[in-house]
C-alpha cells in the first residue's frame, strides 16, 4: 500500500534559514553535489561561489545571499569545463534502506538509473525538482532562487516528475 | 480515464508535496482503494519520491564524509589574481594592505604579501570584509596570504546572479 510522501528529513531540511555561513557553506555543497557528483569538483565550486559573493554578491548579513549563492552555484555547476567523473552511488547508498541484498541490488540500479535520468532533463526541470525533493525547499524560495513565478516553478517539477516517472517506467 | 479518475489524478503533485488538507487527502486515499488504474499512478510517483529522498542522501554523505587531508586548490589561481587585480585598477580602488593603507584612495599599490606560518588549507572567511587569497610555498608550513579590499562595481556585471538556464 501506499505510504505517501515521506516525511521531510530533518537532516536535509533546507527550508530553515541558515544560521551561520558554515551552514550555508553546507547547503551550498550538498546543491552542488547533486549537481556535479563530485565532492572535490563541488568543494571547488562552492569555494568559487563564495568567493565572487564578496565582490558580486549581497553582503553576508543580506537575506538576498542564500538565493544568490544557489543562483552562482548552478551557473558554476552548468557552465562547468573542468568536470571529473561522477561518484559511484552504490558506496553512499544506505544499506538500511534495503530489506534484502537482492532489493539492495535492485534499489541501488533504480537510484543509479534516477540519477542519469536527472540529469538528462532541461536545465529548469532538473534544478527545480532538486531544489524541490532534494533540497526540501518550498516553491517561494525556489521561484526566489530561480527568478521565476511560483507558478512556473510548479510546471518544471510537475513536468521533471512526469518525465522521471515515464523513463523510469512509471506512467503517464 | 473517467472524470473522478482525472481529478484525483490532477491532485498528484499536491499529494506528493504533502499540500492536500486532510479531507482531500483522504478522498484520495479512499479512491486508491478502489481504482487499480490511479493506485498504480499514484505508486509510480510515490516510488519516484522514495527514490528521491535515497539519491539526496546518498549525495548528503558524499557531501559529509571526512576525507583525508589534502592540499585544497589554491584559493586563487595566478590568472584570476591577476584578474582580480585588473578589476581593481578599473575599478580604480587601491588595495589595502594589512600592514598599511595608502594616502590615495585611487593609487594603485602592488599586493601586499604576508608570510604566514600556518600549514592549515587555504580557506576563505566570508565573515570579514576582506578577499584573503591564500598561496601554498613549497614549504607546507608556510603560505602566502594576501589580502584585498572587497569590490563593489557600481555596474557590475550580472552574469553570475542571472541564471544562465
Ligand atoms: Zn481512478
Amino acid at each position: 500500500m501506499l505510504e505517501g510522501p515521506p516525511a521531510a528529513n530533518a537532516a536535509a531540511d533546507q527550508t530553515a534559514a541558515p544560521t551561520s555561513l558554515d551552514e550555508l557553506r553546507r547547503r551550498m555543497l550538498g546543491f552542488a553535489i547533486k549537481l556535479v557528483w563530485n565532492r572535490d569538483d563541488a568543494e571547488e565550486i562552492v569555494q568559487d561561489a563564495f568567493q565572487l559573493s564578496l565582490t558580486k554578491g549581497p553582503a553576508v548579513t543580506d537575506p538576498a545571499l542564500a538565493p544568490w549563492l544557489y543562483r552562482t552555484v548552478t551557473n558554476l555547476c552548468l557552465n562547468q569545463r573542468r568536470r571529473r567523473p561522477p561518484q559511484p552511488l552504490a558506496d553512499w547508498l544506505d544499506p538500511q534502506d534495503a530489506t534484502s541484498p537482492s532489493d539492495a541490488v535492485e534499489r541501488a540500479e533504480s537510484i543509479e538509473s534516477l540519477r542519469a535520468a536527472i540529469g538528462n532533463l532541461p536545465d529548469q526541470q532538473r534544478i527545480a525538482l532538486i531544489l524541490r525533493n532534494m533540497q526540501q525547499m518550498d516553491y517561494n524560495e525556489i521561484a526566489q532562487v530561480m527568478q521565476l513565478s511560483v507558478a512556473a516553478v510548479r510546471t518544471h517539477v510537475h513536468l521533471a516528475r512526469r518525465a522521471l516517472a515515464n523513463k523510469l517506467g512509471g506512467s503517464q | 480515464m473517467n472524470p473522478r479518475c482525472e481529478e484525483i489524478q490532477s491532485r498528484l503533485d499536491e499529494w506528493l508535496d504533502n499540500e492536500l488538507n486532510p479531507v482531500s487527502r483522504a478522498e484520495v486515499t479512499t479512491h486508491l482503494t478502489e481504482c487499480a488504474e490511479c493506485r498504480d499512478v499514484f505508486t509510480s510517483f510515490d516510488l519516484l519520491n522514495r527514490n528521491l529522498v535515497g539519491l539526496s542522501s546518498a549525495a548528503d554523505r558524499i557531501a559529509t564524509a571526512p576525507r583525508p587531508p589534502r592540499i585544497i586548490r589554491p584559493f586563487a589561481t595566478p590568472l584570476r589574481i591577476a584578474a582580480a587585480i585588473a578589476l581593481l585598477a578599473t575599478a580604480g580602488l587601491g588595495v589595502r594592505s594589512a600592514l598599511h593603507r595608502p594616502d590615495s584612495p585611487s593609487q594603485i599599490v602592488p599586493p601586499p604579501v604576508v608570510v604566514a606560518e600556518n600549514s592549515a588549507a587555504p580557506t576563505i572567511v566570508a565573515s570579514t570584509p576582506t578577499l584573503a587569497v591564500s598561496l601554498p610555498t613549497r614549504n607546507p608550513h608556510i603560505s602566502i596570504v594576501m589580502l584585498y579590499e572587497p569590490v563593489r562595481l557600481p555596474s557590475a556585471s550580472p552574469a553570475e546572479s542571472k541564471p544562465s538556464l
